[in-house]
């Protein structure tokens, strides 16, 4: 696990967790100054019971998109400065190689996450909600299903494709994920061809923003659902199978 | 030891190195020499797998061991050179307790400090010398040295040469691409002279008479100005 410790260190010194957690801090004092202007149709948002889905929805999203960010370019980077060739002359398999690689991108991933779960916990204290608090943990793997499905599609997809390619596609899955239910409607109601192609799309990208909307559910007392949880750990089994498949002809 | 047959690589339809056939014996300095773009990198990597041989073979001796000190190494910043070598060992399946042993005799060899020193403050001499520690981690019979002193000063380079030269009595094998030819008549005693992906001639150190330099030698080879 050498590979996968030194490339989380390296991410660590690399400053964007601080950035990461400077966002956070803004972000916790932007909803808890009272300045805020959440509103849905016209209508103030100041319940906790309805500020918490929405602070869910921009945690799972920043956290996803971080995902990206910070996932990206580990793979391309290690064979653009030719560590790669110190690593594959010592007879370390490609699987092995670009899996630590992945798994310290999925680290780093769960880590900035963790700083905006730490923000959330901060705010159910400050709202007197520490009930929350319990429950916290498990909403956070709940929402880790999604930041985990992206950071691994990114590392895989970067083993084989340029960092523009994988950025678009990744980004791609994530909104069709976030978006999911509005994308479900419009495949109902749109014919033909492109009815077909957002079919099977939707079949194909997971429904990210049901992870955000069960960990917010469970957070207020509801339970979490053991179809979603089953359905992401499969997502990202099956994307762990392309670091076997997706292989660098030369190093 | 290594024997490489008809080696043929192409990149994007330019033949980089065509048909390329040569014998390292055991124990001696051998060099790659030629101007830049000769295909003296494109074949160490053949020799190591890095990259597909597109027609011809690598021949290795069963059971040696390589070691490989690229031209432009690149260790984590926040490292201390322990910690590089440490690296390096594990993911080769070294163990802990001999590893220890064999950091602190390579850290002596190649003249590095046992300080807390990070890479991003190692020149580029240090670096070069950490380059060739880690090919030596696990006691390869096998060196391959890319470009070993590159971007060295006069000081660096005679250092380095005396580094190989010290490998050389351990009976190690090395195959040294480089194209300062000064260094490589100090060290290697036999080679060959590549131009345009192509083998132009062998020699020895013995054909290197008192009125013949190897940069003589060279230059009528390729065809520049003595």
């Amino acid at each position: 696990m050498e590979i996968m410790i030194t490339a989380v260190k390296e991410k660590v010194r690399r400053k964007e967790l601080y950035i990461i957690g400077g966002i956070a801090v803004l972000l916790l004092f932007f909803l808890s100054s009272g300045e805020s202007s959440l509103s849905i149709n016209g209508k103030m948002i100041t319940d906790f019971s309805m500020m918490l889905p929405v602070f869910m929805t921009i945690i799972h999203f920043v956290s996803c998109m971080l995902a990206i960010v910070l996932s990206i370019g580990t793979i391309g980077k290690e064979y653009e400065r030719k560590t790669s060739h110190l690593i594959w002359i010592r007879g370390m398999s490609q699987l092995k190689y670009h899996g630590q690689l992945a798994l310290s991108n999925l680290a780093v991933s769960l880590l900035a996450q963790a700083v905006f779960f730490a923000v959330l916990g901060i705010f159910c204290i400050g709202q007197g909600q520490t009930v929350c608090l319990m429950r916290i943990v498990p909403a956070y793997l709940m929402v880790g299903l999604s930041t985990g499905m992206i950071s691994l599609l990114t590392s895989v997809l970067s083993i084989v494709l340029p960092e523009f390619a994988v950025g678009v596609i990744s980004t791609s899955v994530l909104t069709g994920g976030v978006f999911h239910g509005l994308l479900e409607i419009a495949a109902g109601t749109v014919g033909g061809a492109s009815g077909k192609v957002l079919n099977y799309m939707l079949s194909v990208v997971p429904d990210l923003n049901g992870n955000a909307k069960a960990a917010s559910d469970f957070l207020m007392g509801g339970f979490l659902s053991i179809h979603l949880i089953l359905k992401g750990l499969l997502v990202i089994y099956l994307i762990s199978w392309f670091l076997l498949i997706f292989k660098k002809k030369e190093a | 030891m290594l024997v490489c047959e008809g080696l043929k690589k192409t990149y994007q339809g330019k033949c980089v190195v065509d048909g390329l056939s040569f014998e390292v014996k055991k124990g001696e300095v051998f060099a790659l020499l030629g101007s830049n773009g000769a295909g003296k990198t494109t074949t160490i990597k053949m020799i190591l797998g890095l990259v597909r041989i597109d027609e011809g073979k690598v021949e290795i001796e069963d059971g040696v061991k390589v070691g490989y000190s690229p031209e432009t190494p690149y260790f984590p910043p926040f490292l201390s050179g322990r910690e590089v070598l440490w690296y390096y060992g594990r993911i080769q399946g070294m163990g802990k307790e001999e590893l220890k042993k064999e950091i602190s005799y390579l850290l002596e060899l190649v003249g590095l400090d046992e300080d807390r020193t990070k890479i991003k403050q190692y020149s580029k001499g240090m670096l070069q010398r950490l380059a060739l520690a880690q090919a030596l981690l696990g006691d390869p019979e096998l060196l391959i040295l890319d470009e070993p002193t590159a971007g060295l000063d006069a000081l660096g380079r005679a250092e380095m040469m005396g580094l190989i030269k010290r490998l050389k009595e351990e009976g190690r094998t090395i195959v040294v691409n480089s194209h300062i030819l000064s260094d490589m008549e100090r060290v290697c005693d036999r080679g060959i002279i590549m131009k345009n992906g192509k083998l132009l001639r062998t020699w020895t150190k013995s054909e290197l008479g008192h009125e013949e330099t190897l940069e003589q030698l060279f230059l009528l080879t390729v065809g520049g100005v003595a």
